[in-house]
């Protein structure tokens, strides 16, 4: 047994050495990340990109003045470029990237909407990343949506001025319901189709008011039940002693007022678009890019670290001669497997301890989990990265063949673990692909510890230990076969 | 392929190894071609033959590296096939190329090469004890890519030796070297030998068959003699050489009477004056008497008598030359 382990311990000590007297390697693994992301962060903005555009329409009219008034509502970023009518002319500038959008306004607006369809503001523009493209489509929904609501205002401003008019009706309505409660027996029937009169009238005022939008205050009648209370109360029956119903009558009135107060001294804004969405994401603190992207540069770079170092590694062992050398010394495939493979795994572990620790101190990137956890997820991870690696460093007959593999495992990191595209937008059979790389578990498992403070999830971390057992286990089988005679 | 001409050993000598009709075939390349081969336990044994003559594969198959396609291999009585981790911890191989590492320190590639043996980590006198025979007990700290090529033959020799092996396999280990280096580390070999260790070398400097017990001499895949250094130059030249001087001239009747006897195979003239002979004989020991009996019944006497050895390059070049019937 004693000899198991110091044979297994000769490729530890051995690899790790190795490793250790190329110093500007371990630098370029550890520190070089580092850089990156940190450049990364202090190098993104938090803004979208400032984009210069032009605004084409009717050289007059009411879309003209629209124009005017639009510039006002575009969103912060886009820069005015100014007005043309000659729309063939815009787009040529765009052609030639002298400005980044043509905002093309409908030229008969009126005609259009009058025939039952909707005026269409064409945002054009000639960008090829589909990234930037979408933010381009979803600034030209903002755009409509702003043109929109500015032209909804325009009709609520109006609504709210019907708001005086209804007030001084008020008045007209208190007068006859005081006629009411004073006039005698022969007079009750004329006071009654007055205050019924007066009421109607200030309904249909009222009624143009956006009164429908404006819901009550708790414990409070709306405009639109303060109007109905008062139109009930001036249709009572007549039997209805006048004093009771001019009591019934005042007590709406003083609702409807209150309500048409409340109305006036409403936001236009907040009529038009009463209802805001707000995005909250569930968890401790803020998320940013450099904060995303961090615990998978770590998996993902650990990862390809691992693999391409392993592949590598049983090749050299071809090229030197030293395989030989392993055939006939009495040394067996496992142990020479597993003294590998420990002494990658320290190195995974040691990289990640020294790339997070950097992280956290110069570039603040949370840990809001715990370190256990973390610790977990590397083990996990790295494990089967070894495992991975071992499978190359199996099939390649090359130097070139083993790092042409590992650049492919990178790639396909890079595109299928989640480091830059959430799963979910692949197809179902592509997450086959994705579940046969390490990373895609890792990249999951330290954006939850890291950046949501919780645990490792136990079914990543099994998934992780049945590849690492069902890899590691061919991989000595085909190693002991490489270990026979030729 | 017909047998090769050997000398089988004694009786009484025990072997470390042994190939019978072994054949190795890539393709439709045969690489080694039913070699038969001893190695006697506690002798140096050389396998000596060109660049890409075998030598290496056959090596090999004794190591257990390469299967071989036909024939029969022994070591230690056990196909390599078969070796026990007791077997193999017996065994000693220093391949032709390094097979270190580069970026590890002398004494840091020992260490390796001690632990794929489970040596235990007690091995500071083993390795005091290596680094003196080797000569690189100053150097034990260099890395070993800032060693020479001699240096690193050395560290490879150690590493061969440290877990003190009864069989050694070397494969071209004086490739490369200056004469003194080479010199030298045949002298460390034959102290290996007087230790009661076995090693086998492969060689392409056919000169080196002079410090080996017995020589396998292969060309082309074939082995042309396997036996001891005198017997491989006798079987090229056919006997061994005498350089007669004598005090008169040697004229026809002279010559003829000398050629008259049958263990006299030929006689070369080496002057213009004819007084310088050299007779080629069966077997210079044995025969000389008889020389001089037969030049004291003629007019003319021997002055010096001394036997002739062409050098094995000499010896080998007519043998391949009889191999390939050129001679």
């Amino acid at each position: 047994m004693t000899a198991r382990l110091i044979r297994m311990s000769a490729f530890l000590r051995r690899e790790l050495l190795e490793i250790w007297r190329q110093p500007r390697l371990l630098l370029t693994l550890v520190v070089g990340p580092f850089v990156i992301l940190g450049v990364f962060g202090a190098g993104l903005r938090d803004q979208d990109p400032d984009l210069t555009y032009v605004l084409t329409g009717p050289a007059e009219g009411a879309m003209r003045d629209l124009a005017d008034r639009a510039v006002a509502v575009m969103p912060r970023q886009m820069n005015f470029g100014g007005y043309t009518s000659d729309r063939d002319a815009a787009l040529d500038q765009l052609r030639q990237g002298r400005i980044d959008i043509v905002v093309s306004l409908p030229e008969d607006p009126q005609r259009t909407i009058a025939a039952g369809g909707r005026a269409a503001i064409v945002v054009h523009h000639d960008l090829v990343d589909p990234i930037e493209s979408r933010a381009v489509e979803l600034t030209s929904q903002h755009v409509g949506d702003r043109v929109n609501r500015m032209l909804s205002r325009q009709l609520v401003e109006r609504g709210q001025a019907g708001v005086g008019e209804a007030q001084e009706q008020l008045s007209e309505v208190r007068a006859a319901i005081d006629d009411l409660r004073d006039a005698g027996d022969e007079e009750t029937e004329q006071a009654r189709q007055d205050v019924l009169r007066e009421v109607q009238a200030l309904s249909g005022t009222a009624g143009r008011t956006p009164a429908v939008l404006t819901p009550g205050d708790p414990g409070e009648p709306s405009l639109a039940e303060a109007l109905t209370a008062l139109e009930d109360a001036a249709r009572r029956p007549d039997d209805t002693p006048p004093a009771r119903q001019a009591a019934q009558l005042n007590q709406a009135v003083d609702d409807l007022d209150a309500a048409l107060q409340r109305l006036e001294a409403l936001p236009p804004e907040n009529i038009v678009s009463p209802f805001l969405g707000i995005a909250r994401r569930v968890g401790p603190g803020g998320v940013g890019l450099t904060e995303f992207y961090a615990p998978a540069v770590v998996v993902v770079l650990v990862q390809h670290m691992l693999v391409s170092f392993l592949a590598l590694s049983l090749v050299r062992e071809k090229e030197l001669g030293t395989d030989d050398l392993f055939r006939i010394a009495p040394l067996t495939a496992g142990e020479l497997l597993v003294g590998k493979s420990l002494a990658y795994l320290l190195l995974g572990l040691f990289s990640t301890v020294v790339l997070v620790g950097l992280l956290v101190v110069g570039l603040d990137v949370p840990l809001r989990g715990s370190v256990v956890g973390l610790a977990l997820a590397a083990l996990a991870t790295y494990a089967a990265a070894v495992a991975l690696g071992f499978t190359l460093a199996l099939v390649s007959q090359s130097h070139s063949q083993a790092v042409q593999t590992a650049m492919l495992v990178l790639l396909a990191s890079i595109f299928f673990s989640g480091f830059v595209l959430s799963l979910a937008r692949f197809h179902p059979p592509l997450d086959v692909v994705a579940r046969a790389l390490p990373a895609t578990y890792g990249v999951s498992m330290f954006r939850d510890v890291m950046l949501r403070g919780r645990a490792p999830a136990v079914d990543s971390l099994v998934s992780l230990a049945v590849y690492a057992a069902a890899l590691t286990t061919v991989n000595w089988w085909r190693l002991r076969r490489r270990f026979a005679p030729a | 392929m017909t047998a090769a001409p050997s000398s089988p050993p004694t009786p009484d000598e025990a072997l470390a190894a042994r190939a019978v009709g072994l054949t190795k075939r890539f393709g439709d390349l045969v690489a080694v071609d039913a070699i038969d081969l001893v190695v006697p336990e506690g002798s140096i044994v050389g396998v000596i033959g060109p660049s890409g003559s075998g030598k290496t594969t056959t090596v090999r198959m004794l190591l257990g590296v390469v299967t071989p396609t036909d024939g029969l291999v022994e070591v230690f009585g056990t196909p390599p096939a078969q070796f026990t981790p007791q077997q193999r911890s017996r065994l000693g191989y220093m391949p032709q190329h390094s097979a270190l590492y580069p970026n590890l320190s002398i004494e840091e590639n020992l260490h390796f090469a001690a632990s794929i043996y489970g040596l235990p980590f007690k091995r500071r006198e083993r390795f005091e004890q290596l680094l003196t025979f080797v000569e690189l007990d100053e150097h034990r700290d260099r890395l070993l890519r800032d060693a020479s090529g001699g240096m690193q033959r050395r560290v490879a020799l150690a590493a061969a030796l440290l877990h003190d092996p009864s069989l050694l396999f070397l494969d071209e280990p004086t490739t490369g070297l200056d004469p003194v280096l080479r010199r030298k580390l045949w002298d460390h070999f034959a102290q290996l030998r007087a230790e009661g260790r076995t090693v086998v070398v492969t060689t392409q400097y056919v000169g080196e068959a002079a410090h080996c017990d017995r020589v396998a001499l292969i060309v082309d895949g074939a082995l042309l003699v396997d036996a001891t250094p005198d017997l491989l130059r006798r079987r090229a030249f056919g006997g061994d050489y005498l350089d007669v001087t004598i005090s008169g001239r040697a004229d026809d009747d002279v010559v003829a009477s000398l050629l008259s006897i049958d263990r006299i195979l030929g006689i070369e003239r080496m002057d213009p004056d004819g007084r310088h002979l050299r007779l080629l004989v069966s077997d210079a020991q044995d025969d000389a008497a008889l020389v001089r009996s037969c030049l004291a019944s003629s007019p003319v006497e021997v002055v010096t008598m001394s036997r002739h050895e062409p050098s094995f390059d000499d010896a080998f070049v007519q043998l391949v030359a009889q191999k390939r019937g050129t001679a």
